[in-house]
């Protein structure tokens, strides 16, 4: 098991993709930005050392983040995409931060079929759209 | 040379099946509105009643060959986030009745140790154990259902009204253990709950030698509404369409949830992906349980005896927490997390969302007089999608 997924990521990948790490039990809270946000997913989907091929939820925290605690933006929408591994106990949630006039998210719908209704629902219920990824 | 009959019926909307249409809609039948009636005052429901929930499917049709299904989804979806964000915790465990109200332990469990882990408190072993067992009775009755529903599906009337029968005997006993506020009841129990346990491991016995090699069971469900692994993970499917497909993951057996199950009842799996082999796990799933229910009958007299279970006065000590219960159908999870000193933002996961966006992978190019069987077999509610 991982002691950091941002150290492995960092390795992976080049630092600067995460930009805040919570670790809790075996629940990793990576948290980043939209930049690079597609890329990450993907990774943590196919990388054949993490498999976190599992769509488990995606939910919005309103308000300031509990999940972060040293907060650099106002940011009014937190939301978390958590992805679980089938083949090890732990589990991997994605934090991406909706800030004050930001219209849209990103959609993950190309990598996980399962979370177009969660989408939708999220879209519908804070007047955000979805910006499907190419 | 003949044309192919080619009959798209655009966007016919079922809405609202009911379980009596439902058992009408015959194979073989021409489709026509005498076996595909539009119902307008009934629900799809399989398992729990009484809720007016608005659920139905578009359907686009060769024939009688499913083109492409797109579940409707009523007007109360997200209520219950909604709904939920504006309660505290112990306000919001009266609502998990909605979503399932014969028997909401399943996901007041899940409320409860997230609350617990939110606290970081730890009740008395007994209080866990107690819900573990309750949980495990609820399961069988819940798969008792699911069995009698296919059967009476695939117009076996004997084998289903065995199941139905064992369901029903369950079902005089579930008020003693469906939600928390029945676990602290001191009602005493109708019958020797150990002499159930028994009669129900010989009942279903018989039910699953009965349908070993059942030719009707077997020709309708082996090789249909498939669901392979890497598309059930991709759908956030859990529960028995990863058990079907020789995956093990069932929540019973995670560390996390140690502190109800300390000895879970046996691993159940199989292979297949299709309806037959889920059909196959119901049956295994609740024989484990029926004989973990009785060792723990055994080794814990004080089982059937009230605890209690208070609410009060918990100081939260973590930002948020999360919790996951194996429930019939898949996972259950719950997390709460906390903003603005003691407001608390409740996510729910409920296997059946899931699940319900899945059907139309699972019964594209499928026969629509299979639809019903396909919503039977899956043991979900439509509450629990569209809540």
């Amino acid at each position: 098991m991982f002691t950091s997924l941002k150290n492995f990521i960092d390795l992976r990948l080049g630092s600067g993709l995460i930009l805040d790490e919570l670790i809790d039990d075996n629940n990793f809270y990576l948290k980043t930005n939209y930049q690079h946000f597609d890329r990450l997913i993907g990774f943590l989907k196919a990388d054949p050392d993490l498999r976190l091929n599992f769509l488990d939820h995606i939910f919005v925290v309103p308000g300031e983040s509990p999940i972060f605690f040293h907060q650099t933006s106002p940011s009014t929408l937190s939301i978390v995409y958590q992805l679980k591994s089938l083949k090890l106990p732990y589990q991997a949630s994605l934090v991406i931060e909706v800030l004050p006039g930001q219209d849209s998210i990103p959609s993950i719908a190309k990598h996980f079929l399962g979370a177009r209704w969660l989408e939708e629902d999220i879209s519908q219920e804070y007047m955000l759209s979805i910006q499907d990824q190419t | 040379m003949n044309s192919p009959r080619l009959k798209i019926d655009d966007a016919l909307i079922i809405s609202r099946l009911h379980y009596k249409e439902l058992l009408e809609i015959k194979p073989n039948a021409d489709l026509d509105t005498q076996y595909f009636p539009l119902v307008t005052t009934s629900k799809l429901e399989p398992f729990f009643d009484n809720l007016p929930i608005n659920m139905g499917f578009s359907l686009s049709l060769v024939g009688n060959q499913i083109i492409s299904i797109k579940p409707e989804r009523g007007y109360l979806s997200k209520g219950l986030n909604t709904l939920l964000a504006r309660q505290n915790i112990h306000e919001a465990m009266s609502f998990m009745g909605l979503l399932n109200h014969e028997a909401p332990l399943f996901y007041e469990a899940a409320l409860l140790l997230a609350m617990d882990n939110l606290c970081e408190y730890k009740r008395p072993s007994i209080v866990y154990q107690k819900i573990a067992f309750s949980l495990e009775i609820l399961r069988v009755a819940h798969h008792a259902h699911v069995i009698a529903n296919v059967l009476k599906c695939i117009k076996d009337f004997a084998l289903a009204d065995m199941a139905d029968y064992a369901h029903g005997l369950l079902r005089e006993q579930i008020s003693h253990f469906s939600s928390i506020q029945s676990l602290q009841s001191g009602q005493a129990l109708p019958a020797p709950f150990l002499e159930i346990v028994d009669y129900l491991m010989q009942l279903f016995f018989e039910l699953s030698s009965s349908l070993k090699n059942h030719e009707p069971v077997h020709s309708r469900l082996a090789g249909k509404f498939s669901i392979s692994l890497p598309i059930a993970a991709n759908y956030g499917l859990s529960g028995a369409f990863l058990r079907s497909n020789r995956h093990f993951l069932d929540m019973r057996w995670h560390g996390s949830m140690k502190i109800l199950y300390q000895n879970p009842p046996a691993k159940c799996w199989c292979e297949g992906g299709d309806a037959f082999a889920r059909f196959t796990l119901r049956l295994l799933e609740i024989n484990a349980s029926l004989q973990w229910l009785k060792q723990q009958l055994l080794k814990y007299e004080d089982l059937l005896e009230p605890v209690s279970i208070s609410l009060e006065n918990l100081d939260h000590k973590k930002p948020f927490s999360h919790s996951e219960i194996e429930g019939p159908e898949g996972i259950i999870k719950i997390g709460i997390f906390r903003h603005h000193q003691e407001n608390f933002a409740i996510k729910l996961r409920s296997p059946a969302y899931f699940i319900a966006q899945a059907i139309p992978h699972m019964m594209q190019l499928q026969q629509v007089f299979d639809l019903p069987l396909l919503l039977f077999s899956l043991g979900i509610s439509a509450d629990e999608i569209d809540l």
